[in-house]
């Protein structure tokens, strides 16, 4: 919850590559005809934070946030921009799609791996901290090339 | 992953990346996907020959190419493993590790970019013979270390710094 004020309180809404998660969330039907009133959704800033937000912490779970800002010193809403741009750099989605794709060709426990992998989980439940998975979007955290591009 | 072409496919990085990759194909993960994943590791360099690429206007693979060669050069995969292995425990330890991680990050991006303004590798490592002399040297004292800890890596990161 801390988050999500943090994430409505801040300019990330606003951002219109960003704000695609709102229509993200409404059914593809509704797409075509009611664009305009998508658009003009009284909660349109709280729909836009909370999707975003899903999606991350299902993918890079629920500690990440924490992690980066405390170890980049960046804004939530800078990690999460700095995330949504590193899955669009790396192009993850398909690769997600793909390894879910394998649904009963491959053992649940490689599916599981190959994601773990991927988002750099690989640490076990002792250690409990994935810093190898982090730095993509510690680069991005960090590079004064990609935020104030992103920010305009 | 294009960029792994311009590295020296006998890098000893490359193997447990090999390895992962088959352990996967005998899952029965397909090929590609199996590469792709075994190797997002080592995406963070993509980024680094990227900027180093926009920085220089230099083509990619010659930035690749540059890049890996000085990796390789000075065993900068090597050191880049013993800081991965450092412990996390605590939250300092673990702010330490990604700073040094950083460190050596920037560091290979700005000697790669040396190296091609100074026309390549070999008159990069022949105008900076002495220093060189002395971070290899440096870095074969840590390779032989079983457990190098933060104190070494620091120092061995401040030797390669003055590279740079």
């Amino acid at each position: 919850m801390w988050l999500f004020d943090e994430l409505l309180a801040s300019d990330l809404p606003e951002d219109t590559w960003v704000a695609n998660a709102l229509q993200r969330y409404f059914p593809q039907r509704l797409h075509g005809e009611f664009a305009t009133d998508i658009e003009r959704h009284p909660l349109r800033r709280e729909i836009i934070a909370t999707v975003v937000l899903n999606e991350m912490v299902n993918r890079v779970g629920p500690s990440f946030p924490h992690q980066m800002t405390s170890s980049t010193g960046s804004t939530p809403a800078q990690v999460v921009r700095a995330y949504l741009l590193t899955r669009e750099v790396f192009a993850l989605e398909s690769t997600w799609a793909s390894i879910e794709a394998l649904d009963n060709v491959v053992a649940d426990q490689t599916q599981a791996e190959l994601l773990m992998e991927l988002a750099g989980a690989r640490c076990g439940p002792p250690r409990g901290s994935c810093a190898r998975g982090a730095w993509p979007n510690r680069w991005h955290t960090r590079s004064s090339a990609f935020l104030p591009r992103r920010a305009d | 992953m294009q960029y792994l072409q311009a590295a020296p496919a006998s890098a000893s990085w490359q193997v447990p990346i090999k390895e992962m990759q088959v352990r996967f194909i005998q899952q029965r993960v397909p090929e590609p996907l199996a590469f792709e994943v075994a190797a997002a590791a080592t995406s963070l360099a993509a980024l680094d020959l990227a900027e180093v690429a926009e920085n220089s206007q230099q083509p990619l693979d010659t930035v690749a190419s540059a890049y890996f060669a000085i990796g390789d050069a000075l065993g900068l995969a090597r050191l880049r493993a013993q800081v991965s292995a450092l412990p996390s425990d605590s939250y300092w330890q673990a702010l330490a590790k990604a700073a040094s991680s950083d460190d050596l990050a920037s560091l290979q991006r700005q000697l790669t970019a040396d190296a091609l303004q100074a026309g390549g590798l070999e008159p990069w490592q022949k105008s900076q013979e002495i220093p060189l002399d002395r971070a290899r040297r440096m870095l074969s004292e840590l390779a032989d270390a079983k457990n190098a800890d933060l104190a070494m890596l620091s120092v061995a990161l401040r030797e390669l710094r003055n590279l740079a």
